[in-house]
């Protein structure tokens, strides 16, 4: 018998609409909404983020991945989406560190031997043996002709690594300021960086293509390697790899509108710091990192909370990224730009929150302080590049809500200080996505022992964390997403 | 769980201060709704498997790095617990107005040359012959006296007591605390490990600067932390020969400190009498910690069983309580021990440091593996201990109160009917689990005290003892069912006697 065709529809009315459009969360309704961030909140994740059982958060770290657990724990409390690898809250970044033989790792050119550490270091490339004709580099050149030469170029080169490594040069050999003491010194920082672990240079998990290994000399090795010019030398590198995980943590939550849902408004922060040193006078060896970045850890993680507890929801969808990494060098956001978890262009901004939670008390005079914004004043950055859309929506957003005291000194590629480039936010910005980048100003405590919670005000945090949430809903809920009207270029 | 030697362990290195929360929330003096033994079935529906899972997946993560006592895993599994506690408004119950209870640990670096122990014109040597658990610099001199078997008095005040190795433990333990208790200067005891055991042992406690413990005189209440030494049995033999004779011990050793933390959180009863009064719920949330030097890729001993399985039943009792605006009569009392694998620290420093008012516990609830079954078709031998997904080893109330038992017994038959393995509540158990979770420092106090405990398997102290193999729907059914009970102790209108029951 065939089924009647009410029932049918009956049952659809029921069941079927798994699809059924979420309320919309419109700019005004936001600002209800955004109460759901608070300081005693904001302070709550931070006492668990800054305390020191995550012994300051370095990449790669069992306290990182504490910190990384708690907020996907978080998260899944709360029913945000899962934005990371196979339905989880994490993108896995695998690390490697490539252990070099000292004993066989070598340069040699007639009766000059020079060793690994005694003489230079590897950074990176393939191993292995080449030999070729030493080239000597001391100018820029438009194009350089070095195919199947071992090339050694000056400090003040560095910036031509990227053109001589595209080359066809068999290896890349750089001078360097340290001699002695200074050198044997600058072995052991690298040694210890990140315990070792780097990012593979074409940042896949399979590994990447060959690539010409590069050497850095101490001033000494480099003074007899440039004497060399001309002879053939051999290059040997023997090295063993072994691998450690570290983590973006990765989450969502779906806009209301069936179409523009395919689309996110990011926002990012870092939630690494720079470790501990076990080898520091005091007691105190743990750099907590309350304010960098602490600070936008939690806030992101107060705004993730306010979108995936309301019912109501914007036009687009939410993305929000924790980055690890940051401090080695923007490893997570780099990762991130070039495996994206979300399809690619769909990401209509980035807003980036690195350092908002110290403020310059009045009558401070301490001279480390004087870039420090007050309790309600705040660095934005990236308002007035690429996109006049969405500077718009930031300085608008702010007028008609906390009117914080937008302070735009650093909105400016040309900035001496180059804070543009400086946060995640740039690993987006180079993908053609519009950025806007909170940020508090260097103080005293940065990178100091000094970060800790006992120093936050929470009450600007919660100032900006808010505005934030209510800049991301308004650039959710335009019509079209902000236009790149304006070039990026350094 | 705790196993093995308990006058000591090897350690990581600590380095971190204590924290303190400041509570920012108010309490009010509002009398709530009584939660009936009905009621309380549906409160006991907040406790599932996912929840038990999401707890879990945090505490038992490589992440915490197997949570040794004193370790930052361990400190990041208090906090991670005192976060929670915090969003559910529980009220602290630990140090002025935070949820923890401070222990400070200290540890001793012994100078190798000028630790000497020496007996007419015998000389014996740190580390080869002998082991130094406890002590502190200087140099004494005294009478050996010999202790070889259980006794109610050795008069053992300024000697230096000379202990053979008992077989049964409960006997040589309570030996070692009585020597103590009556002013022993320093306990030398036989260790019973030889040749390459030895070595293994002494290797256990390398680096010394890893190796913190409880001082002693939080302990025993004796405040001139009497001496305590291992000595391998050969050398034993040696130095035992010299009874009736003056010993002497020089050590020269710093002192460093270094603190752990009980985890303290109230939900206040509904009678405005009875509310004084508290029904303790327990477990541990520390374990092994990790070892470098093993074999293979795996060093974390994550623990998940071990008491990661008693630690989210807590959590997820404590969460299921305060969801409900109605309250037992009674107080509910949720501590959360440190360092039980050490020989029960933080249930013993609790009870000689309490945090409510003496003789206000009317029972302690203790849950210490409870994540693991014996599946039906199982028929491995090394499973033969475990109990059934069903089933649960619940052991004490026989020792400690009839009342207790009828209670516990009562609320089973009336709820999910598990099937109560009673072999170690038994007076004549000699297993000896009794004493080896933290319900035995209540016990000790005169409190009556059940345990639940889902028994051995080969994965006990493992790196294996992982979350893949967790029976998640176990636990939810045995921490509804000590809610329950909790829930049951706690509307009683008279407190269940305690009766002592049994030789302990």
């Amino acid at each position: 018998m065939k089924r009647p065709i009410y029932l049918a529809l009956a049952t659809t009315a029921l069941f079927g609409f798994t699809n059924q459009q979420t309320r919309l969360l419109t700019n005004d309704d936001a600002r209800n909404a955004a109460s759901v961030i608070t300081s005693d909140t904001l302070k709550d994740y931070l006492t668990f983020i800054a305390d020191d059982a995550l012994q300051g958060r370095d990449t790669p770290s069992a306290g990182l991945d504490a910190a990384a657990n708690f907020i996907a724990y978080n998260l899944k409390t709360w029913g945000a989406k899962p934005g990371g690898d196979n339905g989880t809250y994490f993108q896995n970044i695998r690390l490697e560190r490539a252990t070099y033989d000292k004993a066989s790792t070598q340069i040699v050119s007639g009766d000059t031997t020079l060793t690994l550490e005694n003489d230079f270091l590897v950074f990176g490339g393939s191993g292995g043996k080449v030999s070729g004709q030493i080239v000597s580099i001391t100018n820029k050149l438009p194009q350089y002709n070095v195919r199947g030469k071992i090339v050694v170029v000056g400090e003040n080169l560095r910036s031509e690594y990227d053109a001589l490594m595209k080359s066809g040069a068999l290896a890349i050999i750089g001078g360097s300021n340290y001699s002695g003491d200074s050198w044997k010194s600058f072995v052991s920082g690298v040694r210890q960086y990140a315990g070792g672990f780097r990012m593979p240079s074409d940042a896949s998990p399979t590994g990447g293509p060959m690539v010409p290994p590069t050497i850095s000399m101490s001033a000494e090795g480099y003074k007899k390697l440039a004497g060399l010019a001309d002879s053939k030398a051999q290059v040997t590198i023997v090295a063993s790899k072994d691998y450690a995980m570290t983590r973006n943590v990765v989450a969502i939550v779906p806009g209301a509108d069936p179409k523009l849902k395919e689309e996110y408004v990011a926002f990012g922060c870092h939630y690494d710091h720079v470790g501990m040193n076990p080898n520091l006078p005091g007691p105190d060896k743990i750099y907590n990192g309350a304010d960098d970045d602490g600070s936008g850890t939690v806030a992101v993680l107060n705004i993730a909370k306010a979108f995936a507890t309301s019912a109501a929801k914007p036009k687009r969808s939410l993305l929000f990224v924790w980055h690890c990494g940051e401090e080695k060098g923007l490893w997570g956001s780099d990762y991130y730009n070039k495996h994206l978890t979300v399809p690619k262009g769909s990401i209509v901004s980035q807003l980036n929150i690195d350092m908002i939670g110290r403020s310059r008390k009045a009558g401070d005079t301490d001279p480390r302080n004087k870039s420090l914004t007050g309790p309600n004043s705040i660095y934005v950055i990236g308002t007035t590049m690429m996109s006049t859309r969405l500077g718009e929506i930031v300085h608008g957003v702010n007028s008609k809500y906390l009117g914080l005291d937008y302070n735009k000194l650093y909105d400016d590629p040309k900035d001496p200080n180059q804070f543009f480039y400086r946060s995640d936010h740039y690993n987006y910005a180079k993908n053609g996505i519009p950025i806007c980048f909170w940020f508090d100003g260097e103080h005293e405590d940065y990178h100091q022992l000094g970060d800790e919670v006992s120093k936050i005000d929470f009450t600007k945090m919660e100032k900006i964390a808010r505005t934030v949430f209510l800049t991301g809903v308004t650039v959710a809920n335009e019509a079209v997403r902000p236009a790149v009207d304006k070039p990026l270029n350094r | 769980m705790l196993s093995g030697n308990i006058f000591g362990t090897s350690m990581k290195r600590p380095i971190y201060l204590a924290l303190a929360i400041t509570a920012l929330f108010g309490f009010t003096n509002q009398q709530a709704r009584l939660l009936t033994n009905d009621d309380a079935r549906k409160v006991a529906t907040a406790i599932t498997r996912d929840v038990l899972k999401d707890y879990l997946t945090f505490i038992a993560d490589d992440a915490l790095q197997g949570r040794n006592p004193p370790s930052p895993g361990l400190d990041a599994a208090a906090n991670f617990i005192a976060f929670n506690l915090k969003q559910w408004g529980a009220k602290p119950g630990g140090d002025s107005g935070t949820y923890f209870q401070n222990i400070r640990l200290e540890h001793t670096e012994f100078d190798k040359t000028q630790t000497r122990l020496t007996v007419g014109n015998q000389a014996f040597e740190l580390d080869k012959d002998f082991l130094v658990f406890r002590g502190k610099e200087g140099k004494v001199s005294a009478p050996l006296l010999r202790v070889d078997k259980k006794r109610t008095n050795y008069g053992a005040k300024g000697k230096i007591v000379v202990l053979s190795w008992i077989p049964v433990f409960d006997d040589r333990i309570s030996a070692f605390h009585q020597v103590i208790e009556e002013g022993a200067i320093a306990v030398i005891s036989d260790s019973n490990l030889s040749g390459e055991a030895w070595t293994k042992f002494v290797a256990s406690y390398q680096p010394r600067s890893d190796t913190f413990h409880l001082p002693i005189s939080d302990s025993f209440g004796n405040p001139t932390s009497p001496i305590s030494i291992a000595m391998t049995p050969e050398r034993f033999k040696q130095f035992e020969a010299h009874v009736g004779m003056k010993a002497t011990i020089s050590i020269s050793a710093k002192l460093q400190y270094t603190v752990v933390r009980n985890i303290i959180a109230i939900v206040p009863g509904n009678d405005l009498k009875l509310r004084n009064e508290y029904v303790a719920f327990g477990a541990h949330y520390d374990h092994i910690g990790m070892n470098s030097d093993l074999p293979g890729p795996d060093k974390i001993f994550n623990g998940a069983d071990d008491d990661g399985s008693g630690t989210v039943a807590l959590m997820n009792i404590a969460k299921a309580a305060l969801s409900s605006q109605s309250r037992p009569k009674r107080s509910m009392l949720f501590v959360w021990h440190c360092g039980e694998e050490k020989g029960l620290w933080g249930s013993y420093y609790f009870n000689r440091n309490l945090t409510v008012p003496n003789g206000s516990m009317v029972a302690q609830l203790n849950l210490d593996m409870v994540g693991r079954s014996r599946k039906e078709n199982d028929k491995d031998l090394a499973n033969r201990l475990l109990s059934g997904e069903n089933e649960v080893f619940v052991i004490g109330p026989t020792r400690t109160s009839r009342r207790l038992s009828q209670i516990v017994d009562r609320t089973n038959a009336q709820y999910l009917k598990l099937g109560y393995n009673k072999l170690y509540d038994a007076l004549d158990d000699q297993s000896g689990f009794f004493f080896l979770s933290d319900q035995a420092s209540y016990a000790k106090k005169g409190i009556p005290v059940c345990f639940w405990y889902g028994g051995d398997h080969p994965d006990y102290h493992q790196v294996s003892d992982e979350i893949s193999k967790i029976d998640f729907a176990k636990i939810e059914k045995v921490a509804r069912t000590v809610y329950m009970t909790g829930v049951a102790v706690a509307n009683e209108p008279t407190r269940p006697p305690f009766i002592k029951r049994g030789k302990w």
